[in-house]
């Protein structure tokens, strides 16, 4: 037996070889003929060194060698040009508004926001109000650096694709929103400034309207709901179609856009919602009447529904991220440490930062935005395969006429139409049938005696959400990712968690290519990089490099794996550009096509993988194929590139 | 022989496509390699690993000069990005080539390039006070004294850094496929995805993680010209007495080695924790070391000198 060998490196010296061999007996155009004469000397090499070895002989399979014809397939692509990625901003502003920022108590040296009675008394005083005229919590329009100066400085959005989305939440021992209902956002920037400023106090020269508890959980409960809602109203936006009417709420509709929330939570201390043992005298002051016991909320409560509004991103698709910020303020020498701590904790939980104001201390709403990052792509891995052959469990190259992955002689055997991808037009193709039924023979023929899927219609049955069109009575099923398989085909073969993934187990090879080559793919199986084959080859080089996955290639005559020359290309502006040669491209005739996949990626940002997959046929009579970018339109699957996850 | 007939093939291809279609991209001018380059080596010797440690990997670098595009391009910083790109006038982020953090304190110049965080954006960066350190000492740091004042320069990842990215300042190989943070974000790797360093982007069978070894581009072929010439070889020997030699010979230099700056990366993994170490050390070369060989004894002898050793330069 021929040793394996490890590395592709090698065989690209036997490519070579028989290339040029080729060339020199000028017997291109019959390849057949080449092949057999190559055969013969094979042969006699093969059996050579088998006999060196003791172990016993297998035979060799010579199928595969005389039907294969070898092309050069060159594609020049590009990365998507540099782009600031889209995103809106969306912030939650929370207000306090409980009493003490009007009128307060000293403070107990315990830090528990407890009153301090040990003069037998409360101790009340103007200083110690927290924001009695909400000089902290809204500002000035003209002081720098306050809410309503910021607001007031804020560019109007363009109505037509709005960017920048405020909601305001005023609690104290409930809470009440803006807009109203917890709803959402609102986009209409000099509305929401005009609001927040009768909110403050009428003409800056009153005060906020303070007074009762503080209750957090109504505070984030309701900021919950704006974000939970907001990305309802994402969802629902996202699936009308692209021609609806464009509303404030959908500036957009039928694109998915994710957004940046960030909850800027302000409270003077801790989350109190009752005192007992303090009342008003018959003089209308403010008295001790029994023992004080506070009734504060619980802090893992409260930390809880923090991180539900935090949780609200792995919806990635509409939420780009969410970040709690916390703010709190005080008057000097009054601080409520308990209060102060719960607010750095809310923050930690939050992914966002805990900052301390000085009563009447001003600000800066700019931190509270997260920065626009600038996406640049490079290329993360490129597959070029040949979308109609593959290889079988049997170790042969078979070909595969309408490019559904089940080979042309195995769907005649079995019954299905070699010619139509989904035979019985259920839109379900015939691979997929064919490893749910794992080849058992045919359940139901219909009229023609070609074999049907056991289910003639997933639309009402396993796939009913999923969306499709019915033409002429073939149902065909949306794709929310371009790799190959449809939504329902996903949910048949236990992919659901993959949908919109073109690579469900980021292994970097896509869905496709491994489901053809009947690896796992699905979301949460083993990567096919970490996969090493008894030949010593990895899954991921074989399906690469259009070797078979499930054949040893030492059983198989010096099959030659295709070899890639990546090299870069001089780029317009700031985009990667490359020029990719493949030889030894296996085909089985002259109307086989080119499938290309990319993947690009951006570095250190998280979630911006893009993908892309093309085909092109092979020309007549033509020993190369050039594949340029998707610039003929002839070429193009998929004009745009799909990210994920 | 074999490079001459694949670049003839791709020129007439080119040439042919492009008669069909004006936008064709062209594949660079190989000639423009007209003379190799310049080279030096470097020779660790008598290394042994820590008490109960076995040798991992190891990573020398030249992070003065940077292979790209068939081309050696020089970086005054040392910071994984070229002076041509931080002086490029089509990117808007208001680098200087002189300093590796040279618009937001606490964040590499690099680190903003790879996330796009340009001009507009930087005031939104801010790295505390507590994060600016490492926890997990693989940075490398030095006085620079090409510039006034001989600032600190830093090389590496700071914990604000760390956790802007998504990666635990704790470690220093978050995904554990062997190849330290800082110098996946240098080769174009993804520190997080732990599956991108063993796949081969340029399909040449070459995986990601040795190019990066090799300091030649993942998304190009091994084997163009150009990075036959700029791929660094390594060979390790045992020595009679258990130590170990490193040999790494082909580093391409730039100026005759004034300036250049190679640093030193050693890993290790513990026998009965499997928890990995880091030994990091540079070394600034001068003028005159084309063809030499660099040669010192192993640096990590005691742990005030298991990171961050300057070699010294004869």
């Amino acid at each position: 037996m021929k040793k394996p060998n490890s590395q592709i490196h090698t065989d690209t010296e036997n490519s070579i070889s028989i290339r040029r061999l080729n060339r020199r007996l000028n017997l291109r155009a019959n390849r057949h003929v080449v092949c057999m004469i190559l055969l013969g000397l094979f042969l006699v090499v093969g059996f050579g060194n088998a006999c060196d070895h003791s172990s016993p002989l297998v035979p060799l399979d010579t199928v595969n060698l005389a039907s294969t014809v070898t092309y050069d397939v060159q594609v020049n692509f590009c990365a998507p040009p540099p782009q600031p990625q889209k995103m809106y901003l969306k912030t939650v502003i929370v207000l306090d508004h409980s009493g003490s920022n009007a009128q307060n108590y000293k403070m107990a040296s315990d830090g528990s926001g407890a009153p301090d009675i040990s003069s037998g008394n409360l101790i009340i005083s103007p200083l110690y109000a927290t924001d009695p005229k909400g000089l902290t919590r809204y500002g000035t329009p003209t002081n720098s650096g306050t809410l309503l100066n910021y607001l007031n400085n804020l560019s109007p959005n363009d109505p037509a694709d709005p960017t920048r989305f405020f909601a305001l939440v005023d609690f104290n021992s409930s809470a009440n929103t803006y807009p109203a209902g917890s709803t959402g956002f609102t986009s209409n920037i000099a509305d929401f400034y005009n609001h927040v400023y009768t909110d403050a106090g009428a003409a800056q020269g009153g005060a906020p309207n303070d007074s009762g508890g503080t209750s957090y959980l109504a505070a984030l409960t309701a900021a919950y709901n704006i974000v939970a809602n907001d990305v309802k109203n994402a969802k629902a936006c996202a699936a009308l179609a692209p021609t609806a009417a464009p509303t404030p709420s959908c500036p957009k509709p039928g694109v998915i856009a994710a957004s940046s929330y960030v909850v800027v939570f302000m409270s003077d201390g801790s989350p109190i919602i009752n005192i007992a043992g303090v009342g008003t005298n018959s003089s209308g002051n403010i008295v001790i009447t029994g023992p004080i016991v506070l009734t504060k909320e619980s802090t893992t409560d409260i930390l809880g529904q923090v991180g539900s509004i935090v949780n609200l991103q792995a919806d990635d698709k509409y939420v780009a991220s969410v970040n709690f910020f916390t703010i709190y303020y005080y008057s000097p020498g009054n601080v409520d440490t308990s209060g102060q701590t719960i607010l750095a904790q809310m923050a930690k939980a939050g992914s966002g930062l805990a900052y301390n104001a000085l009563s009447g201390s001003n600000i800066d709403y700019n931190q509270f935005q997260p920065p626009q990052k600038v996406l640049q792509y490079s290329l993360s891995d490129i597959f070029v395969t040949n979308a109609n052959a593959v290889w079988w469990t049997d170790g042969k190259f078979h070909q595969d006429s309408d490019g559904d992955g089940l080979p042309d002689d195995i769907e005649t055997a079995w019954g299905s139409d070699p010619q139509n991808p989904s035979t019985d037009g259920n839109g379900v193709s015939d691979l997929v049938k064919y490893q749910l039924n794992k080849g058992a023979a045919c359940v139901k023929k219909n009229v023609k005696g070609i074999c049907q899927d056991p289910v003639t219609n997933y639309t009402t049955g396993l796939c009913s959400g999923v969306k499709y069109t019915n033409v002429g009575g073939k149902i065909k099923f949306a794709s929310s990712d371009p790799s190959g398989l449809n939504d329902c085909e996903k949910i048949l073969l236990n992919d659901q968690a993959g949908i919109g993934a073109p690579d469900s187990n980021q292994d970097s090879i896509p869905d496709w290519l491994e489901f053809i080559n009947n690896v796992p793919f699905q979301s949460g199986t083993t990567p096919a990089v970490t996969t090493v084959n008894q030949d010593g080859y990895t899954t991921y080089q074989k399906i690469k490099t259009s070797l078979p996955v499930s054949t040893p290639l030492n059983i198989l005559l010096n099959l030659v794996p295709a070899v890639y020359n990546l090299a870069p290309a001089t780029s317009p502006g700031t985009q990667s550009c490359y020029n990719l040669n493949v030889s030894n491209f296996p085909a089985l005739s002259s109307s086989n096509k080119v499938r290309v996949d990319v993947i690009m990626k951006s570095n250190l940002v998280k979630d911006s993988y893009l993908y892309k997959v093309g085909f092109k046929a092979f020309g007549t009579g033509n020993s190369s194929v050039i594949f340029n970018d998707w610039n003929d339109p002839l070429e193009i699957t998929n004009k745009t590139w799909s990210s994920w996850p | 022989m074999k490079i001459l007939k694949s670049v003839s093939i791709i020129l007439s291809l080119a040439l042919c496509s492009c008669a069909q279609n004006q936008e064709n991209l062209t594949g660079l001018n190989v000639s423009s390699l007209a003379a190799p380059p310049t080279i030096t080596n470097v020779k660790i010797q008598n290394y042994k690993p820590q008490t109960g440690n076995v040798f991992q990997n190891i990573f020398v670098s030249n992070f003065s000069v940077k292979a790209s595009h068939g081309q050696l391009q020089w970086s005054t910083a040392r910071d994984g990005l070229p002076d041509t790109i931080k002086t490029s006038s089509v990117y808007t982020y208001g680098f200087s080539i002189n300093s590796p953090e040279s618009v937001v304190t606490g964040f590499a110049d690099l680190v903003l390039y790879n996330a796009g965080i340009n001009l507009t954006q930087q005031n939104l960066m801010y790295c505390a006070a507590n994060q600016m350190g490492s926890t997990s000492n693989d940075i490398i740091s030095y006085n620079d004294s090409r510039s006034p004042g001989s600032p600190l320069s830093t090389l590496g990842l700071r914990d604000c850094e760390k956790s802007y990215i998504g990666l635990n300042p704790n470690t220093f190989d978050f995904n554990k496929n062997g190849i330290p943070d800082y110098l996946e974000i240098r080769c174009g790797l993804n520190p997080l995805n732990s599956n991108e360093a063993f796949v081969s982007t340029a399909g040449d069978g070459v995986a990601n993680i040795d190019k990066c070894k090799m300091n030649i581009p993942i998304d190009e072929s091994a084997s163009t010209s150009a990075n036959q010439q700029f791929a660094y070889h390594y060979v390790h020997a045992t020595q009679p007495d258990g130590s170990m030699t490193f040999n790494v010979t082909n580093i391409p230099i730039l100026n005759d080695g004034q300036d250049n700056f190679l640093v030193f990366y050693i890993t290790e993994t513990n026998l009965t924790t499997n928890a990995t170490s880091l030994y990091t050390a540079y070394a600034i070369l001068k003028s005159g070391y084309s063809g030499r060989t660099l040669q010192f004894d192993y640096w990590a002898k005691t742990p005030a000198t298991f990171t961050n050793q300057q070699i010294l330069v004869p």
